[in-house]
């Protein structure tokens, strides 16, 4: 196998504030392949955007520092570069969209100056070749009368176009790997479809590598590869989808599956729900993070945090102490449809 | 499905640890004054500029009962004659010749062991004094245009943020024109009128009362402004709808939602326009509009001060001029703390 | 369910005798229009047109179930819910609404035009709780003063009496007694909805809107409101609209579900027709865009793309709103005759020349 993409060794990224260090990413590692299209979810809190941030060198000091950890690019280590190579890799090898497409555009330039500013910069190519690639980034995302959109204010765009354009210019230079932080949390349902529609196109086609950092679950299900489960701070449980969803080994996983509507439920049953709330990353309890939430915990979770390690199917790792002992497959409720195809997710 | 159910389901055990709470023991209630006061005390320069500012309310408010006590001396009899003498026949002093005015320090040369502490101005009264007397005149000039801002620019702010259409319509408009009207020469030629309007009664003709009553109908509007603003937005704050829609009257959601959620606004605006008054009745005075001579005031003495100033004189108008940038940087810090400690999301553990 | 026809008819007369109202509807709304204004110039504001929030809506809810009302961001949603409540003022129509008074006979109140004093005595029945759990409470007030609001506006008990029933509400939505005397911001966002709660249970309603009340939480502690609010409605026998745009809770609360788009009812039916066997484009769009955690599942979907983006409500496209979206819009039909909102099947309602049921999932 080749050089992996991205590998994530020991990151731990902490914030100071007045009421003490927050440990937004506390020991995280994985690694990902050229074009693979992995999927980080947790809730608010989990560090799944500041893993982002940090690998797209957005931590900014003093506040927040990578106390530890290395991100290998394509075998570089992108903490030792200085900020102008790191300039060259952000937007040009490494894109990233994010939540609220508004913030992440100047409202006082037209869409087709900021396209061909982020063309420029990171292309030696003259102003009107750099218009051309900007119109045919504009096309690709499925936005019509392109030219004469590219002389409008991001104002005059709704929503789901503004997203289209951040779509637009993080692919504009034919990235590695494109993240994408809750891409469409804020749109509305029919919107995200498209939206996601269009990246699963456009990733499929130039075999770009996604990061899809999102809370829903279902998004993740019709976009993404491979998962990570993050819960405070930490991956307690990564896998492919098929073992996330039909072969969940972690309790916090099996309860976020529990948690959720379906909108294929007829059976409107009582939702298996985690019960508490996600601890204070400032105060984590000792031992096991997901301890004071855990249906399953013993003493030894109280004590000794566990580290991720290979249970389940091949590939698939959980951070839990009693995760052979548990069978959480056979506890998710009322799902007749996962039963039957698990074996042959399972040799996919 | 039982009770009993849910109760287990809802169990937050890590957020009520994080409380610190210990089962079956009420916390007492804390109230928003309690709240207020810890986090005032928290903040260092306002609980200092708070000290400055009582220690100065008292000494003014305490000038008159000084000076029969013979602590300090009358802020318009002269100390100094023509020839540098002081006029309770203490040994003569050195002048140059053409002003009375003596430097701070030195030997005991007046009435009062403080006569001559800030030196004298050129027609020989101490500046010590004076500056005591003068701060009757700049804080009563803050604190009451300071006061009829607070009310009117809230009470008008509000009525025209709750009741939008005419109502707001037109107290805005009017609030324009007075927010229109150019402040000082306005206030310079009312001072003028003023005292020619016999129906007055003499302490508004006469003193800082006048100064203060024009200063504060003159500078609501931008208060009433933000006011309106702040009841605007918070008509559409979900818990004002909650309270409608439990049917709470417009009076209770007046002074129970949205005045108690205005308020840091007012009162840091407020603490700014008291500066800010304390600055143009000194600009007044320096004009030579203010509060007549010879009642001293920090703005008049600052003027006359900076006359002796460029000859070298230097004492008159640092001190008074000291005063009052420790004053108006006092009410500005106090201010700010204020505003921090009326924030409720402002956690106990701040530092 | 008592003879469909005869509540059709009654629903599209332009008035309905209040006396019609079957013993077992507790709300029916009628004709409802709001309209927002846009003005223009300082002095003399001069109306230069209206935002349609709400475009002549009528349904009707029965005692005890759960309405589910969806839609997109726009489509009029909160807007109907508090025109109800008479949070806003209605342009036109008329909801009547049951007040059921113990030992008395119930009396039929249209909110939409009742006096001061009789909506201050509609609203003991019929409370809201809202979608952002930091907005809907005063940061100034204890739990203990939010929750105890309604009965003091009312006149309800002594204060200790408050107090007491405070600490029962406390209990019956999860969270300690002990929490009563701290202020909002010292509860995660899930505590804070249950506080919400409290507070639109503390007058003993009968009817209760849930506007949004689980989309700014996290999924897991969505799960515990949803299960609460189960729980609530079978101990206190509530009557709930439930307003929100994921069609999956939506699905998992509701009884039955109605359908908005840009101001109009699009389709209304029982939850599972409505999810099995849609008949309005809209709705097979809206369903078929909505993931399902289940990889195989969304392996094997085919998604309906809309295309482009809703239209502005300041100017609704003509006839059927929705034909500039949709993929089955017949040029010269769609874009002049609006359609009308009928009943196809019993119980199941759309609005659309061409209505078909498709399976989306």
């Amino acid at each position: 196998m080749s050089e992996p993409l991205l590998v994530v060794d020991d990151l731990r990224t902490y914030f100071s504030t007045e009421e003490g260090i927050v440990r937004a990413v506390d020991g995280i590692s994985f690694t990902m392949e050229a074009g693979q299209r992995l999927g980080v979810v947790g809730e608010s809190g989990s560090g799944k955007s500041v893993t982002a941030l940090s690998v797209m060198g957005l931590i900014e000091p003093p506040a927040g520092e990578i106390v530890t950890g290395r991100l290998l690019f394509k075998g570089q280590n992108l903490l030792e570069l200085d900020e102008d190579q790191m300039q060259e890799v952000r937007g040009g090898q490494i894109a990233m969209i994010f939540q609220d497409p508004m913030t992440a555009l100047n409202p006082v330039y037209t869409i087709g100056d900021q396209l061909m500013e982020t063309i420029l910069l990171h292309q030696d190519v003259s102003r009107s070749e750099a218009r051309e690639i900007a119109i045919q980034a504009i096309e690709d995302v499925q936005i019509p009368n392109a030219s004469q959109r590219m002389m409008d204010y991001p104002h005059q765009y709704s929503g789901g176009m503004r997203q289209r354009i951040m779509i637009a210019m993080g692919l504009s230079c034919n990235p590695d790997l494109l993240i994408a932080d809750e891409p469409t949390t804020a749109l509305d349902v029919t919107t995200q479809a498209q939206i996601m529609d269009l990246m699963l196109q456009l990733a499929e086609d130039r075999g770009t590598a996604v990061m899809l950092i999102t809370h829903d679950l279902g998004v993740v299900a019709g976009f993404c590869d491979d998962v990570h489960v993050m819960y405070a701070g930490g991956i307690v449980e990564s896998g492919s989808i098929d073992d996330i969803y039909y072969n969940p080994q972690h309790p916090y996983t099996w309860g976020l599956l529990g948690s959720m509507t379906r909108l294929d439920d007829a059976q409107r049953q009582r939702l298996h729900s985690v019960r508490g709330a996600p601890p204070s990353v400032i105060d984590l309890p000792k031992g096991c993070r997901f301890r004071p939430r855990c249906d399953f915990a013993t003493e030894i979770c109280g004590e000794v945090l566990p580290a991720l390690r290979d249970v389940g199917n091949p590939g698939q790792r959980a951070a839990c102490h009693h995760a052979e002992e548990l069978d959480l497959k056979s506890m998710i409720a009322g799902d007749e449809t996962s039963e039957p195809v698990v074996s042959e997710g399972a040799s996919s | 499905m039982s009770k009993g159910k849910f109760l287990t389901d809802a169990e937050e055990p890590s957020e009520s640890a994080a409380l610190g709470e210990s089962e079956g023991i009420a916390v007492e209630p804390i109230t928003q004054w309690d709240l207020f006061w810890t986090r005032l005390r928290r903040h260092r320069l306002a609980m200092i500029a708070t000290g400055v500012l009582v220690l100065l309310v008292l000494v003014v408010l305490a000038a008159p009962a000084m000076q029969s006590a013979g602590w300090i001396d009358s802020p318009v009899e002269r100390l100094v004659d023509d020839g540098g003498r002081t006029l309770r026949n203490i040994a003569p002093r050195v002048n140059d010749g053409t002003v009375n005015s003596l430097p701070p320090g030195g030997e005991p040369v007046a009435a009062s062991p403080t006569a001559l502490l800030f030196g004298s101005d050129d027609l020989g009264r101490g500046v010590f004094t004076r500056v005591i007397y003068g701060g009757r005149a700049s804080l009563t000039v803050g604190f009451v245009t300071g006061f009829i801002v607070a009310l009117l620019g809230t009470v008008i702010g509000s009525i025209a943020g709750y009741y939008p259409g005419a109502v707001d319509q037109s107290l805005m408009r009017f609030t324009d024109l007075v927010l229109g009207l150019p402040l000082l020469p306005v206030a310079i030629v009312v001072g003028r009128i003023l005292p020619e309007m016999s129906f007055l009664p003499s302490w508004i003709k006469q003193g800082p009362m006048g100064i203060a009553l024009l200063l504060g109908f003159l500078s609501w509007g931008g208060l009433a402004r933000i006011v309106r603003a702040e009841f605007l937005s918070l008509r559409e704050k979900e818990f004002v709808e909650a309270a409608r829609a439990a049917g709470a009257s417009d009076r209770r959601i007046v002074f129970r939602h949205a005045l108690p959620n205005a308020m840091s606004p007012i009162i840091v605006q407020t603490t700014l326009t008291v500066g800010i008054a304390i600055v143009i009745e000194a600009a007044l005075s320096f004009l030579g509009f203010g509060v007549p001579p010879p009642t001293p005031t920090w703005g008049a003495m600052a003027a006359e001060g900076g006359r002796l100033a460029v000859r070298g004189f230097w004492w008159e108008l640092f001190f008074s001029a000291s005063a009052l940038v420790i004053t108006v940087l006092s009410i500005n810090f106090l201010g700010d703390g204020l505003r921090d400690a009326l924030d409720p999301t402002q956690t106990i553990e701040r530092k | 369910m008592t003879d469909a026809t005869a509540g059709a008819a009654a629903m599209d007369a332009a008035v309905v005798d209040p006396s019609n109202l079957p013993d077992d509807v507790i709300l029916r709304v009628n004709h409802l229009v709001k309209e927002f204004p846009i003005t223009k110039g300082i002095f003399f504001r001069k109306q230069i047109g209206a935002v349609k929030a709400v475009s002549d809506i009528s349904f009707e809810i029965k005692r005890g179930e759960t309405l589910g009302l969806v839609g997109e961001s726009g489509c009029g949603k909160s807007t109907t819910a508090r025109s109800l409540l008479r949070l806003l003022e209605p342009t036109s129509g008329d909801v009547w609404f049951r007040m059921e008074r113990e030992g008395e006979e119930d009396e039929i109140v249209n909110v939409a035009t009742a006096k001061k004093d009789l909506l201050r005595e509609v609203r003991r029945d019929m409370q809201i709780v809202f979608q952002d759990p930091y907005a809907s409470l005063n940061p100034r007030m204890t739990v203990a003063s939010i929750i105890a609001e309604p009965l003091l506006v009312h006149g309800e008990g002594t204060k200790s009496e408050r107090l007491d029933k405070v600490k029962d509400l406390l209990k019956v939505v999860g969270l300690s007694p002990e929490h009563a005397n701290r202020y909002p911001h010292e509860f995660s966002g899930g505590q804070r909805q249950r506080i919400g709660v409290a507070r639109a249970l503390a007058l003993n309603p009968s009817f209760m809107v849930l506007d949004e009340p689980v989309s700014a939480l996290d999924v897991s502690i969505q799960a515990q409101v949803l299960n609460l609010m189960d729980d609530l409605q079978d101990e206190y026998g509530l009557t709930y609209l439930f307003i929100a745009h994921d069609l999956s809770v939506v699905r998992h609360i509701s009884d039955r579900v109605a359908v908005m788009y840009l101001g109009k009812m699009v389709e209304m039916a029982d939850r599972d027709a409505l999810y099995d066997r849609p008949m309005h484009p809209y709705t097979h769009a809206l369903l078929s865009a909505v993931p399902i955690p289940d990889p195989h599942i969304e392996a094997n979907r085919e998604r309906i793309i809309l295309e482009g983006d809703i239209p502005s409500p300041a100017n609704p496209p003509s006839g059927c709103r929705f034909h500039t979206r949709c993929p089955i819009a017949v040029e010269g039909k769609c874009d002049v005759d609006e359609p009308e909102f009928r009943e196809l099947e019993a119980g199941h309602w759309a609005a659309c020349h061409f209505p078909e049921v498709q399976q989306v999932f």
